[in-house]
């Protein structure tokens, strides 16, 4: 077994968040600077030691480049800074490498979301929420699927895999009741007041049968960032440290978004794969999954990689679910996107999954904080590109 | 429908776009190694050849997977398949299935290729053949 040579000498130091909501009254950068501030002063590092800047470029609009962020927040010291690829765990594996590789000591790693007008018929209503012009087709496939209506591929994906396994809806009911009912916990999560039971979701319009709108993420305005440093500065520093165990993207074959093969996971299998071998870690010694959800059916996909149940998350599903509880334990010990994920606390794209992992390893998390935990899997994205890490307190 | 494909086109997709003109149904191949590559590329990923030439298949197909969905926002909605090509596995069109319902549409239903009556913008759509 390989043990990778950066294995827990990087360590997560700060965590920061805008606030999360439907209309914030601030715009992208404003939200980015807010929760970039925020994670250093949750740090301890002083601002001028500030010397990395990581983000990533959104999958349907752009967020704010780092010299946005460098300015807003009058940084001056950064002689390290990246703009990756989505999901947007990929801003913080990116960060992990360069402090790693001394390319940079202290970096902030940071997503904005908000909720453009090319995000729903309420948001065009909005004068300020007008998206900056350009197009967004990094794969260059639009326009083959633009008389189509731009039919979404993952949402196809799942009507083949309940062809293929006798999948049913209600195993992503499971999925969503799970995570809207941790989000009750979560102060912060855009649907911390709105509780949601099975015969609710079984009752929702399938907006895209058989997905409704539950079934997707929620558009919000928010923010989130994390500091970065060495774990032998993080020794130094306030927090309990969290260090990365391992982190990597995953992209195999055929990826497109609208004419991937579908079923083959093998995107998800080069990601999972990577993790287990450079942590020497299983599933079976994590504490909590943070599994991403911009739509039910992606988490259920990762359910699938990451338990290693091809074909099976039907059943395994059913035998996490507690219906009384309406939430999932898997293997009989295992809580999934304690926050509540995309779906119930917001979408922030899985930023929101790395930031739980942290609080629940150093012993934040409020009313939802685990009995100790201390290892994490966050997983991000979905079979065209994707990012993972596992995480351990530190 | 007003609006006229395609929105871009590029070195690679040309063909594709002036076949659809004539209603003929072009894909790109690669000319040594014969596998066919769509959405089209400049290169093939089994061999590395640049010898990409277009080549037309059968137009039999089997139902993957589909959506039901409307093609405007507003309009009506239709069954969007994911046509697998019998001449490579997973060798995918996305395209109209015609005539098909939320309650006829079929996963693994034989699939001919037809043509949309649009006669400015003609596109692929599948039938679907009846049940034996």
């Amino acid at each position: 077994m390989s043990i990778d040579a950066i294995r827990n000498k990087v360590a997560i130091v700060g965590i920061g968040s805008s606030i999360m909501s439907r209309d914030s009254g601030r715009s992208v950068g404003g939200l980015a600077a807010d929760a970039v501030r925020a994670s250093i002063r949750d740090s301890g590092v002083p601002r001028e030691a500030i010397d990395g800047l990581s983000s990533i470029y959104s999958t349907d609009q752009p967020t704010v480049w780092p010299g946005y962020v460098a300015e807003t927040l009058g940084l001056s010291n950064i002689v390290w800074s990246n703009c990756a690829t989505p999901p947007s765990a990929n801003t913080v594996t990116e960060g992990v490498l360069a402090v790693a590789a001394g390319a940079c000591d202290y970096a902030v790693c940071y997503h904005s979301k908000f909720r453009w007008d090319t995000v729903s018929a309420a948001a065009r209503k909005d004068p300020l929420r007008k998206a900056p012009r350009g197009a967004f087709d990094p794969g260059l496939t639009m326009p083959l699927v633009e008389p189509l209506g731009v039919p979404n591929g993952m949402f196809a994906a799942f009507r083949r895999h309940m062809h293929e396994y006798g999948t049913r809806r209600d195993h992503l009911g499971m999925i969503v009741v799970n995570n809207r009912n941790w989000a009750l916990l979560n102060e912060n999560a855009v649907c911390r007041d709105t509780p949601l039971t099975m015969a609710d979701y079984m009752a929702a319009t399938q907006i895209a049968p058989p997905l409704s709108a539950l079934d997707m993420d929620m558009p919000i305005d928010a923010a989130m960032a994390v500091v970065i440093t060495s774990a032998e500065r993080a020794a130094d520093l306030p927090n309990r440290p969290v260090l990365v165990e391992a982190s990597a993207n995953g992209i195999a074959g055929k990826t497109d978004f609208f004419f991937q093969a579908f079923d083959t996971y093998q995107s998800y299998k080069v990601l999972m794969d990577r993790l287990w071998k450079k942590s020497g870690l299983t599933i079976d010694d994590m504490d909590l999954v943070n599994i991403y959800d911009g739509f039910s059916s992606l988490a259920l996909e990762w359910i699938e990689a990451a338990f290693d149940v091809r074909g099976e998350a039907g059943g395994f599903l059913e035998d996490a679910w507690d219906a009384e509880a309406g939430k999932l334990l898997f293997n009989g010990r295992i809580p999934m996107s304690t926050h509540g994920g995309n779906l119930g606390e917001g979408r922030v794209q899985g930023f929101g999954h790395v930031l739980e992992a942290v609080r629940q390893l150093r012993g934040t998390a409020g009313a939802r904080q685990l009995q100790a935990p201390q290892l994490a899997l966050v997983t991000n994205g979905n079979n065209p590109v994707n990012a993972g890490m596992i995480l351990r307190a530190g | 429908m007003s609006q006229t494909w395609p929105t871009r086109v590029d070195h690679d997709t040309q063909t594709y776009w002036a076949g659809l003109t004539h209603r003929v149904l072009r894909l790109a191949r690669c000319g040594d190694c014969a596998h066919w590559i769509h959405p089209p590329r400049a290169c093939c990923p089994v061999c590395w050849s640049d010898n990409i030439g277009h080549d037309q298949p059968s137009g039999a197909a089997t139902l993957f997977t589909y959506l039901i969905q409307p093609i405007v926002p507003g309009g009506p909605p239709v069954v969007v398949g994911w046509a697998e090509l019998v001449e490579q596995e997973r060798l995918l069109v996305v395209a109209a299935i015609e005539d098909a319902t939320p309650e006829t549409v079929r996963i693994g239903a034989n699939l001919t290729l037809e043509w949309s009556d649009d006669e400015n913008a003609p596109l692929p759509v599948f039938r679907q053949e009846p049940q034996s």
